[in-house]
């Protein structure tokens, strides 16, 4: 079992990713807390060690992604509440990037982490599929359509198509 | 605008709010604790009976180790017991009388094998000065098993050279007796062996005397004397084997004959 010190530096370095990885897949802020507490619980319980921050990043990312399916799944989850009342949305992020964002939520959910994983994280397909356990063919096609999805909705170049 | 800046823009807006990242904390500190106090209850548990463990390993250890299963008595004028340990070590060396106590005390056998122990006894300068003026050394080994009595008995005549029919085996009710009297078990045994021709011989009688002293009150008395050594192994076996009563009838039979003709042979040597 982890340090309380331990658990509060990866709290610190990895909540804004959580958050994200939450905001593509659920509606509410309880479901969000959820996850939050799950995934750090696991994180402070786990004997894993990891061999580098890159390492430990990438565990993380895979157990939020796996808790998001695993919510969603549950056919316990009875609270529903939209992300608009639930979700605290920076209004200025909103304003600015809501076209951005909404394009890529409403893109089905198999695309959103590869979307997530290789445009923000900057992740290539091949550690994708490590992360997601997916074959990495089928990160390469998945991202291949999002590409075309999103360039339809958005517009703009896209530098990996050039 | 480049799709990858535009998602990037997007998502950085995107944070964790601080209280979210505070209520996290708390929960996972909650949730761990309980666990972490029963880790280091189970730790703390575990270390003690390990602890536990150690110590009654160590404490059986050093018991069966600091227990005599044998004595070993050397009788000359000095007279000695060497008390021996089931992994045949010296554990206790104790004197029987006046020179007896002051070699004990000089001799530092402790710990050592029981063989190398008498060794170093034979070669004291106590001991080497009475064997060479001629005196009567016995050597008597007193254990509850007569296997291992006759076994070490064995090995004290072939690592030392020493005569087997000097070499004597007692069991533990003798050596007790012997020890209830103060004396040592050679003299005890003698004691005994003079007691069968004269019962008025008591203790204190014998008290003071030396090893010869003894044995020529014997012959004076008209017992018997020094035993052969098959005699000695047969009285080992019949502690082992028969009741006492039997045994007592049957030594002496075979004592009074085979006994007096080495005794005179060893005398005159």
């Amino acid at each position: 079992m982890r340090s309380e010190q331990e658990v509060n530096r990866a709290i610190d370095t990895y909540a804004d990713t959580v958050r994200r990885i939450c905001m593509l897949h659920l509606k509410s802020a309880s479901d969000t807390e959820d996850i939050f507490q799950e995934v750090f619980l696991k994180y402070a319980l786990s004997a894993a060690s990891f061999t580098s921050e890159e390492h430990e990043k990438a565990w993380i990312i895979r157990v939020t992604v796996n808790k998001c399916k695993d919510l969603l799944k549950s056919v316990f989850r009875k609270r529903t509440i939209p992300m608009e009342e639930g979700m605290e949305l920076p209004q200025e992020g909103r304003e600015d990037h809501g076209e951005v964002l909404e394009a890529v939520l409403s893109l089905p959910a198999k695309y959103k982490n590869v979307v997530y994983l290789h445009y923000y994280e900057g992740y290539s397909a091949v550690e994708i599929s490590r992360i997601l356990q997916k074959n990495v063919n089928t990160v390469y096609a998945l991202l291949s359509r999002a590409r075309r999805m999103l360039q339809e909705r958005l517009g703009g170049e896209d530098e990996d198509a050039e | 605008m480049r799709m990858r800046s535009k998602i990037q823009a997007a998502f950085d807006q995107i944070r964790a709010e601080d209280a979210l990242k505070e209520r996290t904390k708390a929960f996972v500190h909650v949730k761990t604790q309980g666990r972490r106090q029963d880790r280091a209850r189970r730790r703390a548990f575990a270390l003690a009976m390990a602890c536990l463990t150690v110590l009654l390993l160590g404490g059986g250890g050093y018991l069966s180790y600091a227990m005599p299963v044998a004595a070993i008595g050397v009788d000359v004028n000095p007279s000695i017991e060497l008390a021996v340990n089931i992994f045949d070590r010296v554990v206790g060396v104790t004197g029987y009388n006046e020179d007896g106590v002051r070699l004990a005390e000089e001799l530092g056998v402790q710990n050592m094998r029981y063989l190398d122990a008498i060794e170093v006894v034979l070669s004291s300068q106590p001991v080497a000065s009475c064997l060479q003026r001629g005196m009567t050394l016995e050597l008597t080994v007193a254990c509850a098993s007569q296997e291992k009595a006759q076994a070490m008995q064995s090995l004290i005549a072939d690592n030392t050279g020493i005569p087997s029919q000097q070499i004597y085996c007692c069991n533990q009710e003798e050596a007790q007796q012997a020890h209830e009297a103060g004396l040592s078990l050679g003299k005890y045994r003698v004691l005994l062996q003079l007691q069968e021709v004269d019962p008025d011989v008591d203790v204190q009688a014998v008290q003071g005397l030396t090893m010869r002293e003894l044995r020529e009150m014997l012959e004076e008395a008209g017992g018997s004397e020094t035993p052969s050594a098959q005699q000695n192994q047969e009285h080992c076996q019949q502690e082992d084997q028969q009741g006492q009563a039997q045994h007592n009838g049957l030594g002496q039979g075979q004592g009074q004959g085979k006994g007096q003709g080495q005794g005179k042979g060893g005398k005159g040597a």
